[in-house]
């Protein structure tokens, strides 16, 4: 390969790398500038070997095939478009940056953004040519703010969203608004067969509604 | 030892459907055996809710969270000491949370049609 590919830089990624390295540096054992480096690293090695990595999910309205490339802690989720033209280079677009182990405590909690934000765009910086950084299709398109304008969006769905649980229960505490009150029983055994069976009725219901919605996608293969 | 007073707020409902359904979802589900993990991290939190030091302190609620990691799923509460020996403390759970995604490609969004266009003129 004689010059290299495009590197196509997602917007929502200086987001996943900030939340990656902040996570490192709240750890006693955190290395962040190691992690930093470990980032790029394997952003170069997508970009030097894009195709080391199998295409393992198909994105079906664009066609684009996802590949992930473990870099230490991290892996990096990318596409792979070779040119059609021997004179045009390849692209290599990345879509997610994610740390390994995603149950991450604070990652739900919304912070300022601080000076390091723009270091971290460094990485992106190093690699990427000025003549792309301008080519970005929908950088005119992003809010920060909001999710549904992001290009890629990482699902964290085990993240603990503290401000989130936050504001969804405590109207409900201080108004005395419970699904379950041990106090409602006379005993702490009358109590814990209740919630045993409160809990036993969600998961039926919630197995009930995956059994139908399986129904459903097989009658819809048909 | 008193045990304290359980409270389960309304949204924990909410989140034990969707964790389990989740596991539902997988090939390798057993919302059986996960839904009796929920029901005995609540109890595990009951019995000793100061073993999981507090974690996030919101200044306007004078509240502190914990979260008990039970298998697959993390179980988010607060622990409210009574100052009045002859009352109950009080457990709160908040949520209760799944702590793994499926992959690592979930909620990726669909790019723009044919990125490579851009890039070709």
């Amino acid at each position: 390969m004689a010059s290299g590919p495009i590197l196509h830089w997602m917007p929502r990624v200086r987001t996943d790398i900030k939340r990656c390295i902040d996570f490192v540096r709240r750890q006693p054992w955190g290395k962040p500038r190691d992690r930093k480096l470990d980032i790029r690293r394997g952003i170069a090695k997508v970009c030097t070997y894009p195709e080391d990595n199998r295409a393992e999910l198909r994105l079906p309205e664009s066609g684009l095939w996802l590949r992930r490339c473990r870099a230490a802690q991290f892996v990096i989720v990318y596409a792979y478009l070779p040119s059609r033209e021997p004179s045009l280079p390849d692209v290599v677009s990345i879509r997610a940056v994610r740390h390994v182990r995603v149950a991450n405590v604070f990652d739900g909690v919304r912070e300022a953004i601080s000076n390091d934000y723009a270091d971290l765009g460094s990485i992106a910086g190093e690699i990427m040519t000025p003549k792309n950084e301008n080519t970005l299709p929908s950088q005119a398109l992003v809010d920060d703010d909001d999710p549904n304008t992001w290009d890629c969006i990482i699902d964290h769905e085990d993240d603990i969203d503290w401000e989130n649980i936050i504001a969804t229960t405590e109207e409900d505490d201080k108004a005395g608004r419970y699904l379950f009150n041990s106090a409602d029983y006379a005993t702490w055994e009358e109590a814990m067969i209740a919630l045993r069976d409160l809990i036993h009725s969600i998961a039926e219901r919630a197995k009930r509604r995956v059994a139908a919605n399986t129904a459903y996608d097989a009658s819809r293969r048909r | 030892m008193s045990l304290p007073i359980l409270h389960m707020m309304p949204r924990v409902g909410g989140d034990i459907d969707r964790c389990l359904k989740f596991v539902g979802r997988q090939p390798w589900g057993k919302p059986d055996e996960r839904e009796l993990d929920i029901y005995g991290g609540i109890a595990a939190v009951c019995t000793h809710p100061d073993a999981r030091r507090p974690e996030v302190f919101r200044t306007d609620t004078r509240l502190w969270l914990r979260r008990y990691r039970v298998a697959q799923f993390v179980i988010i509460y607060a622990y409210l000491e009574s100052r009045d020996p002859s009352l109950p403390d009080v457990v709160s759970v908040r949520a209760v949370r799944h702590v793994r995604v499926a992959n690592v490609f979930a909620g990726v969004k669909e790019a723009v049609s044919d990125p490579y266009v851009n890039f070709a003129e």
